[in-house]
């Protein structure tokens, strides 16, 4: 029953040296956006990443596209390193990056059509003209829209209807891994659960494995079936979602999930919402960077970085509480 | 598109219309009148011959009328007569005239396509020393008043380096094109340098802008190489903001070109119109701004038609706007 791990991410991470302050005085400082993040995806299912803006999300989907190159770590799709340049051209066509805000993906000076059969150019997948056009025509189709569009400009087409036309751009190489970074973001309520199902649909059709990046745990919950929570550039949690966003074993999970809105107030869960701001990645706290924020910080939490540790069947979580003795927990860290 | 057109050209003409007028009758409001200049000494000798002279010329007229008289052989083609030489102003601008365009366009050419290179450099490599180096040379471009510059190049060139370039002077293009474009070579780098210091700009920020978008980002993870998405997608996009600087910019160029045309000797339009201005040539004065409005105007509206080509959303606001004021 389960099948074969697409797409794997280890170890990654990505630290940013900043430039010299000012004069040059002082030392060089780093910007860790992205910290020794580890997860696979298996064929044909969906893993939500997510955490507050700013905590290492689109980071991790930049470096898998290829847009930034790891400082530590690798990316293996179906096995192979992405960052070998044998494989680049593969995983170009295989791995497809939705952005947030459709206006922005797509050149307002050109037309939809346009837009749907470049990549079809670039990747030499079709040669005549007629034939690109009828692709472009069944990718539409594929995606909900009549081919009456193809002739249209970006700004003369609303934004639920130009994200289904950065999709169909996407599937037009016929890729097996979907990258969507907060897809439905810049949407109204209505328009993405239309979109959400079309996720859905396609991705049964075409077997698509999809990294959907969020910070909606709501979105997260109904399209996803694995979960992993990222606290300034660390996954601090991931499992089954079913288990992530309704059993967290985390702190930071569980006040993000009670900031949620819920509609019937006899539901509202028992554990508090967040309070402050995250902290800046450059100056982290130290020990468990959650600390600074935790309801439940106790004296270790300054002094020792936490590990995963398991806490259910397939489930992982990062923090002192979860681990049976702080004797345990000082040695874990020392060996981290 | 056709009506966006004639509505564009209606208000052309109605600008126009007004800078006539306001012409006329600040020219009036100078001190004395080109009698005085022409007579010099005799008119106070004589006044007398002054005032046959002004019933002649027809300045001893009310303004309005004299302004109707204007208008009225304004629509048949005729400016008037130089008082002074008796030759008709449309023909001292016609022979003016090619000199000031040719350095205008000069000028318009060697601007855009030295800002268009450096612009577009300064934003892929932004925050590194190339893009300081643009930007702070881009800077000092602006802030050189063209006029000490030009005195400079010519103090150089004509004093301290004979040879090189020569310090001023003008042969017709028809005359001989190499010599022509020789001597334009000075005139031109003093009247492009702020021009192309603001193009260069304008474009910096627009491809900066166009460079942060995610379609770009997109072009990237296609693996499109970084010269292809720069110059086929970033910069068409980036160039909108930049067409109407320089499409503003040759109007502007042509007024402009009085300081840098007195420095080089360069007989054009600007040079003329110094002339009359000093010697209260009225007829010559208004013909010469006139001719510089004209080229204004008109490049506005070459501007405004071409923007609209470029960027449809902008001629369907402006015949929105017709239509709700129809309705």
């Amino acid at each position: 029953m389960t099948r074969p791990v697409r797409l794997r991410v280890e170890n990654l991470s990505k630290h940013f040296r900043l430039a010299k302050p000012l004069l040059l005085i002082g030392p060089t400082r780093t910007l860790y956006a992205v910290d020794d993040v580890t997860f696979e995806i298996t064929v044909g299912s969906t893993l939500a990443l997510v955490g507050e803006s700013g905590c290492g999300k689109s980071t991790v989907a930049r470096n898998i596209v290829g847009l930034q190159s790891p400082t530590r770590g690798r990316i293996l799709l179906d096995g192979r390193d992405v960052a070998d340049r044998a494989n680049r051209k593969a995983v170009r066509r295989s791995v497809q990056l939705i952005s947030q805000n459709p206006q922005s993906s797509l050149n307002r000076r050109r037309s939809i059509l346009h837009a749907i059969v470049q990549p079809l150019r670039v990747h030499h997948l079709v040669d005549s003209w007629s034939q690109q056009v009828a692709r472009a025509r069944s990718l539409l189709e594929q995606v909900g829209l009549s081919a009456k569009y193809l002739d249209r400009y970006p700004s003369e087409v609303s934004g639920g209807e130009l994200q289904r036309v950065t999709i169909a751009r996407a599937l037009a190489v016929e890729p097996t891994v979907l990258i969507l970074d907060e897809p439905t973001a810049s949407l109204d309520l209505s328009v993405k659960a239309k979109l959400l199902n079309l996720l859905r649909e396609l991705q049964l059709q075409l077997d698509l494995t999809i990294l959907w990046i969020t910070h909606e745990l709501d979105v997260a919950r109904h399209v996803s079936d694995q979960t992993a929570v990222m606290y300034l550039g660390k996954i601090i949690e991931v499992g089954p979602s079913s288990k992530v966003l309704r059993s967290p074993a985390h702190p930071y999970t569980q006040s993000l999930l009670a900031s949620l809105a819920v509609p019937d107030p006899s539901l509202r869960s028992a554990f508090r919402p967040l309070q402050g701001e995250v902290p800046s990645p450059i100056d982290r706290p130290t020990g468990c960077t959650f600390h600074t924020r935790c309801p439940q910080a106790f004296s270790i939490c300054p002094r020792v970085v936490p590990n995963l540790t398991l806490v259910g069947q397939q489930h992982l979580a990062s923090c002192h509480l979860l681990v049976p003795s702080p004797q345990s927990a000082a040695s874990s860290a020392s060996s981290g | 598109m056709i009506r966006y057109i004639i509505g564009r050209l209606i208000g052309s003409a109605l600008v126009l219309l007004a800078v006539t007028a306001l012409v006329f009758v600040l020219v009036r409001l100078t001190p004395g009148d080109p009698v005085g200049s022409f007579l010099g000494f005799a008119a106070f000798h004589d006044p007398r011959q002054a005032a046959a002279l002004r019933h002649t010329l027809g300045f001893d007229r009310p303004v309005a009328i004299q302004y109707l008289f204007f208008l009225g052989r304004m629509f048949h083609g005729d400016l008037g007569q130089d008082p002074f030489t008796g030759e008709p102003v449309t023909k001292l601008l016609a022979e003016r005239a090619p000199a000031t365009l040719e350095l205008a366009i000069l000028t318009l050419i060697f601007s855009t396509v030295i800002a268009v290179f450096l612009g577009a450099t300064a934003a892929t490599h932004r925050g590194r020393s190339r893009d300081t180096l643009i930007r702070v040379g881009t800077i000092v471009g602006l802030s050189i008043p063209n006029f000490w510059l030009g005195l400079l190049l010519l103090l150089i060139f004509g004093l301290y380096v004979n040879g090189i370039l020569p310090p001023g002077g003008f042969v017709p293009l028809t005359e001989n094109p190499l010599d022509n474009l020789y001597h334009m070579i000075l005139p031109v780098i003093v009247l492009g340098l702020p021009n192309l210091a603001l193009i260069s700009r304008i474009l910096r920020s627009s491809m900066l802008d166009a460079l942060a978008r995610d379609y770009i980002v997109f072009a990237r993870v296609m693996g499109l190489p970084e010269r292809t998405v720069v110059s086929r997608i970033a910069l068409p996009n980036a160039i909108i903001p930049t067409t109407t600087v320089v499409g503003l910019l040759l109007g502007y160029l042509i007024g402009g070109a009085v300081v840098v045309e007195v420095v080089f000797t360069i007989p054009g339009v600007g040079q003329l119109m110094v002339d009359s201005f000093q010697k209260n040539d009225y007829p010559v004065a208004l013909g010469t701004t006139l001719f510089i409005a004209t080229a204004f105007v008109t490049m506005n509206f070459v501007v405004d038609v071409l923007y609209a080509y470029l960027n449809p959303k902008i001629r369907d606001l402006y015949l929105g706007q017709l239509r709700s004021r129809d309705a």
